[in-house]
């Protein structure tokens, strides 16, 4: 055969192979515009309620679509309004929270179309949270639907609250966006002025003297102070992009399965790495013209805390807007020796976690606002400093049990099973009650190959904890200002946060934890505080930890220990004898969570 | 090879004898500890939260229990940091099962960085276990009294006296909330009792 020929028969074939896709098209079928380059329509089986089909060029020559008795086609808007209108005619109730949101969701978008930040997190977090609240109606929505048809009305549900879920998502990403902008311009403007600072530095041997000292000093100071509160800022807008409505999405679907939409979450996470980054660096710099110039400040983040000392009254337009505040433009050198006073109605700090005024105060009412502050220090003992106190009682309740299983591995008399060692790394300290997100924290780590130095995973503890509280998985009201260290995770949730497949066990037995943990996998687990660390001072507390691995003997396959990491105590593969680590287990009631995949 | 397994004999042997086995707890302990894993109490209590010691209530449905969770922040090396209690439940000690459970409205005080009382201080895991299972044993005892199932044979002045040595000295006004009815009938039987709120 003519191999021309050949290759102008395979060329027509694809085309051939579209064409016949287009004979499973029913003849009635109507293509809807959905707004979505990705997506640009929809086909379906007929036109809407108020709409009829007629024959136009769109995507294809001889394709249907629908227009209304005015002549107006159907718009992409006009597909959320279907939806809307469809989920009203399967739950009325649900139909009228849905469509109110929409509506508030439709203010913000107009509110704040110009504004430079976007629109603020207070207000974001609000829709996030009612629509979080709607997602957790879902289910009883669905369980009232009428038997017959409940397929069609589950999808119409869903279709319908995706309306606002999506628009408020759409809308958040645009502000973090905005907001992200804002700050690389300060940040910029920051880099420009050490610059400054740095070339007087250089001009002068990197030890200048006398004036030009104090003028170089006075405006680093400055730049120091404002830094600080740029941080502040970074922080929220990178708390801003866990509120945004992929969180509340991300939940089961009628079928039970779990939906993880495609957004843009990843993307601007990514950004805000980035300015992150560059933020240490503007850090670095800051502290080395200080070096120079003896000044003796504090790291610039810790200009956080000057923030958080104006009064309460000051605060109060941050809280409502932390993006609305005034914006920090860095003036012309001007030299200001005087240090600024201490305000005596100072706003308590919380190191890791500081909720500061009372909402209900507020005049916009928004919810409560967590506002994550770096820190050095662990949470637990806020006001007071740490006492200073004799040692803890020996861990092992059971030494001799602990020995007896060394003493047989070091014979091969038993087997390591799972990877106790490779997974110490992965132990850091919990900051607060969360040992519940901490060791979540760990197991996520691990499955997702992250860099496991105890930074980035306190980093992830802080943005868990936040995801946690805004997705109801953390017990206590957020508005108590020791909810980080006093709340916990009750069982029911216990493992939710690592959103894959798992089995939950509840009021099991030692051979079941023995049984899941001989799989090598890592096992989340509940236990006895006063048990696992032997110390009564913490009897019939609960702890949450991770399972590394066990000892097993080989010739009986019994497990004789198992291996531990606690971000209670930051105890990385402590070895736990198995009777003390049943009796704990026991004693808690036998909650343990086993991943599945 | 044979030293080894001779050492290895022996060292199993002297780590069998130091097994001292913990007496059983108490069957009202037995029925509690699984609280929080049961609804409602699964979703709005903190597995972290210890739960106090349980106080009787006479209810129309026959005896019931209640207990406070309270969080215990803290850990080995910084010692225990006590918060007022953070929810309350409602328990028949027959099934373990919460008949009510809730989350309490209002902010967790931070109370003391002191748990138990200092009486007990020093002592080790094992013996403070078998204090509280003491307590546990005569609360059965004297919710039995309590409830008109038994006739008073000295059961409250002995359970007031050993729960006053146990119990968390800075929680005895939120005991005394669960039940005050409870608290005042111990005093008019005992003499004795926990002070008011």
């Amino acid at each position: 055969m003519n191999p021309w020929l050949l290759l102008s028969l395979l060329s027509i074939l694809p085309v051939r192979a579209e064409a016949s896709k287009d004979l499973h098209i029913p003849a009635d079928a109507v293509y809807v515009p959905t707004g979505d380059p990705f997506e640009p329509y929809q086909i379906w089986d007929g036109c809407p309620e108020g709409f009829t089909p007629y024959v136009t060029d769109w995507p294809n020559p001889g394709s249907r679509a629908c227009r209304d008795v005015k002549g107006k086609d159907f718009q992409p808007g006009d597909l959320d309004a279907h939806r809307l209108k469809k989920l009203c005619r399967f739950s009325p109730s649900f139909c009228e929270d849905v469509k109110a949101i929409n509506a508030d969701i439709q203010v913000l978008e107009e509110k704040y179309k110009d504004a430079d930040r976007g629109v603020p997190p207070g207000e974001l977090e609000s829709v996030n949270a009612r629509l979080g609240r709607l997602r957790n109606e879902l289910g009883i929505v669905y369980g009232l639907l009428p038997a017959s048809g409940r397929k069609e009305g589950e999808a119409a549900v869903r279709a319908g609250f995706d309306v606002p879920v999506r628009r408020a998502r759409k809308l958040g990403e645009a502000s973090v966006q905005k907001a992200m902008g804002s700050i690389r311009m300060r940040l910029d403007a920051t880099d420009d002025a050490l610059l400054e600072i740095e070339r007087g530095i250089a001009r002068h041997k990197g030890r200048p003297r006398g004036d030009v000292q104090a003028r170089l000093a006075a405006r680093l100071m400055e730049i120091n102070k404002k830094t600080g509160a740029l941080w502040t800022e970074i922080r929220d807008t990178g708390l801003n992009i866990d509120y945004l409505g992929p969180k509340s999405y991300s939940a089961e679907k009628p079928d039970g399965s779990k939906v993880f939409p495609k957004t843009g979450a990843a993307d601007l996470t990514a950004a805000m790495n980035r300015l992150q980054e560059d933020y240490v660096e503007t850090e670095r710099r800051i502290k080395e013209a200080d070096k120079s110039l003896g000044t003796g400040l504090s790291p610039p983040r810790d200009g956080v805390k000057e923030v958080a000392g104006r009064s309460k009254k000051n605060l109060k337009n941050k809280l409502v807007n932390p993006f609305g505040g005034d914006v920090i433009v860095l003036e012309p050198m001007v030299i200001t020796a005087e240090a600024p006073e201490k305000d005596p109605d100072e706003a308590r700090m919380v190191p890791g976690m500081e909720i500061r005024g009372n909402p209900d105060d507020l005049p916009m009412k928004p919810p409560q606002r967590l506002r994550i502050a770096p820190v050095a220090e662990p949470v637990l003992t806020p006001d007071e400093p740490v006492k200073k106190r004799g040692p803890p009682p020996n861990p092992d309740m059971y030494p001799l049990d602990s020995a007896a299983i060394k003493v047989r591995r070091f014979f091969g008399a038993t087997e390591t099973v799972g990877d106790p060692e490779g997974r110490e790394k992965y132990t850091f300290h919990q900051r607060g009650g969360t040992c519940g997100i901490a060791s979540q924290v760990m197991m996520i780590a691990e499955r997702d190959k992250l860099p496991a130095d105890p930074r980035s995973l306190s980093k992830m503890e802080d943005d868990l904890f936040v995801e946690a509280v805004n997705r109801g998985f953390f017990v206590g009201d957020p508005k108590k200002t020791g909810l980080r260290a006093a709340g916990g995770t009750p069982w029911q949730y216990m493992g939710d946060l690592l959103d894959q497949p798992m089995k939950k066990h509840v009021g099991a037995s030692p051979e079941e934890l023995a049984a899941a943990a001989k799989t090598g996998k890592m096992i989340l687990a509940n236990a006895n505080t006063g048990h696992l660390w032997n110390n009564p001072e913490f009897a019939d507390g609960g702890h949450i930890f991770v399972i590394t691995g066990t000892e097993v003997d080989k010739k009986t396959g019994e497990v004789l220990g198992y291996y531990i990491n606690d971000t209670g105590t930051n105890a990385a593969g402590r070895l736990v004898s198995a009777r003390q680590m049943h009796e704990a287990f026991e004693a808690r009631g036998g909650y343990f969570v086993e991943p599945l995949e | 090879m044979k030293t080894r397994a001779a050492l290895l004999t022996g060292f199993l042997a002297l780590a069998a004898c130091a097994k001292q086995e913990p007496s059983a707890p108490s069957k009202l302990k037995a029925a509690l500890h699984g609280v929080r894993g049961k609804p409602p109490c699964s979703s709005v209590i903190a597995v972290e939260w210890p739960a106090g010691f349980p106080v009787p209530q006479k209810t129309d449905h026959g005896l019931r229990f209640r207990l406070f969770f309270y969080p215990v922040a803290g850990n080995p090396s910084t010692g225990p940091v006590v918060y007022a209690p953070a929810g309350e439940a409602l328990v028949d000690p027959r099934t373990g099962v919460p008949e009510t459970c809730e989350a309490l409205p209002g902010d967790p005080e931070r109370l003391s960085e002191r748990r138990w009382p200092e009486a007990l201080a020093g002592l080790g895991f094992r013996e403070f276990q078998e204090r509280q299972n003491v307590l546990y044993v005569k609360t059965e005892a004297v919710a039995k009294v309590y409830a008109g199932e038994k006739e008073p044979v000295g059961a409250a002045k002995d359970y007031v006296r050993t729960f006053k040595a146990i119990a968390e000295p800075d929680l005895l006004p939120y005991y005394y909330r669960l039940n005050p009815a409870f608290w005042e009938w111990v005093r008019d039987t005992a003499g004795d009792s926990i002070p008011k709120a």
